[in-house]
């Protein structure tokens, strides 16, 4: 029998032997010829004998109990250190209720109000008919102020304005008041109904 | 149905102690006689499979259910340690290894299994665990490859190879017994 064929049939012989098969004929037929083959063969087989009371040997074999007991301490000791799954996310539901409180906030603020930069406490003078509202009566419109919707009604508020106010306003004092030494001036503020100002008439300015 | 490795990894990483139980009950025995095979010691193999357990239900644990399955993650930690033991054990006593052939007696009653125990140790770290996994945990070839890591081919051409060495041991033992009884 060639050696080709031995070396084909090697790894069947061992698998055979493994798994505790019976021989093919082909098999029976080659080792009945090749004496080599079946010694291999009686080895494989004794192998596998010996390998199957080793199985059977260790096959009860593990840690002992204390061990799992020792890995379920850890466990419970790491569980406790660990950061609770809802308190890793509270932070999402915090961050949206802080933007929802934000917008809200912004939402409730006082519209068109030049972000609130002016407020316009003070005493309401308006009389229906009382005044004419006109640069020549003395009033300043504001620049930049939006226009008065048709039939918008205004209202003048009579109080204390600051220079640096004005300023802001974009209202240049007129010339007396600008040689003036006083920071704080009485006005009669026109107000839209959005509560810009839209005019403020200086009191007194005649004097000037 | 049994819940997988890998249900039971992400139950565990919520914190239940049950699944941690049953994982545990599941892999446990054969990693351990795997650690032990590939150790040779039964200390070690106890503290290698726990270690593995250990690693596996830490913070940052490293194990990634895309890269491989739950059981070849256990099996490449045991591995990895255990060869890390046996470089550190190699430099051990003499007296450990007479202590430890003791307990193999206990559960291996015949001369010539006690003996086969010896040389399957003895063998190689690539044919160990082809021999161990195959033969002695009765693994397919499939399995074995995706637990070693390596190719089917590779697996099946390592126990063949083992298996020869190991039947001439066996042989060897039949004729001289004394000397390979140890």
């Amino acid at each position: 029998m060639s050696t080709s064929s031995c070396r084909e049939l090697a790894n069947e012989l061992t698998e055979r032997a493994r798994r505790g098969a019976s021989l093919s004929g082909r098999l029976s037929a080659h080792l009945s010829d090749c004496g080599q083959c079946r010694e291999r063969w009686e080895a494989e087989l004794a192998l596998s004998a010996e390998m199957r009371k080793l199985r059977l040997g260790l096959a009860g074999e593990r840690s002992p109990d204390w061990r799992r007991r020792q890995l379920m301490a850890e466990f419970s000791s790491l569980e406790r250190a660990r950061p609770r799954p809802w308190f890793r996310w509270a932070w999402v539901p915090a961050a949206a209720a802080l933007l929802v409180v934000a917008s809200v906030q912004i939402w409730r603020a006082p519209v068109g109000n030049g972000g609130g930069q002016f407020a316009f406490p003070g005493a309401d003078i308006t009389e229906p008919g009382s005044a004419e509202i006109s640069e020549e009566n003395g009033f300043i419109p504001v620049p930049y102020a939006p226009p008065l919707a048709t039939g918008e009604s205004v209202r003048i508020v009579r109080r204390a304005v600051n220079r640096a106010e004005l300023v802001r306003m974009g209202i240049d004092l007129p010339g007396g008041y600008a040689d003036s030494v006083d920071d704080d001036f009485e006005a009669d503020v026109v107000l839209g109904e959005d509560e810009l100002p839209r005019a403020v008439q200086l009191v007194g300015y005649a004097e000037y | 149905m049994e819940p997988s490795d890998e249900e039971l990894y992400r139950r565990i990483r919520k914190g239940d102690r049950q699944a941690l139980a049953a994982l545990y009950e599941r892999r446990e025995p054969a990693l351990y006689r795997y650690a032990r095979q590939l150790s040779g010691n039964r200390a070690v193999a106890e503290e290698v499979t726990h270690e593995a357990f250990l690693r596996l239900i830490q913070p940052g644990a490293s194990f990634d259910a895309l890269r491989g399955s739950l059981e070849a993650y256990l099996y490449g930690a045991v591995r990895n340690l255990s060869r890390a033991a046996y470089r550190v054990r190699t430099l051990g006593s003499a007296g450990e290894r007479a202590a430890e052939g003791d307990v193999v007696k206990t559960l291996i009653e015949e001369e010539t299994t006690r003996a086969l125990n010896v040389a399957v140790r003895n063998l190689p770290l690539g044919y160990r665990e082809a021999v161990v996994l195959c033969d002695l945990e009765e693994r397919s070839y499939e399995d074995a490859a995706k637990l070693v890591g390596c190719p089917v081919g590779t697996i099946r051409s390592r126990l063949f190879r083992a298996r020869r060495l190991l039947a001439v041991k066996l042989r060897q033992y039949r004729l001289a017994p004394e000397r390979m009884a140890r």
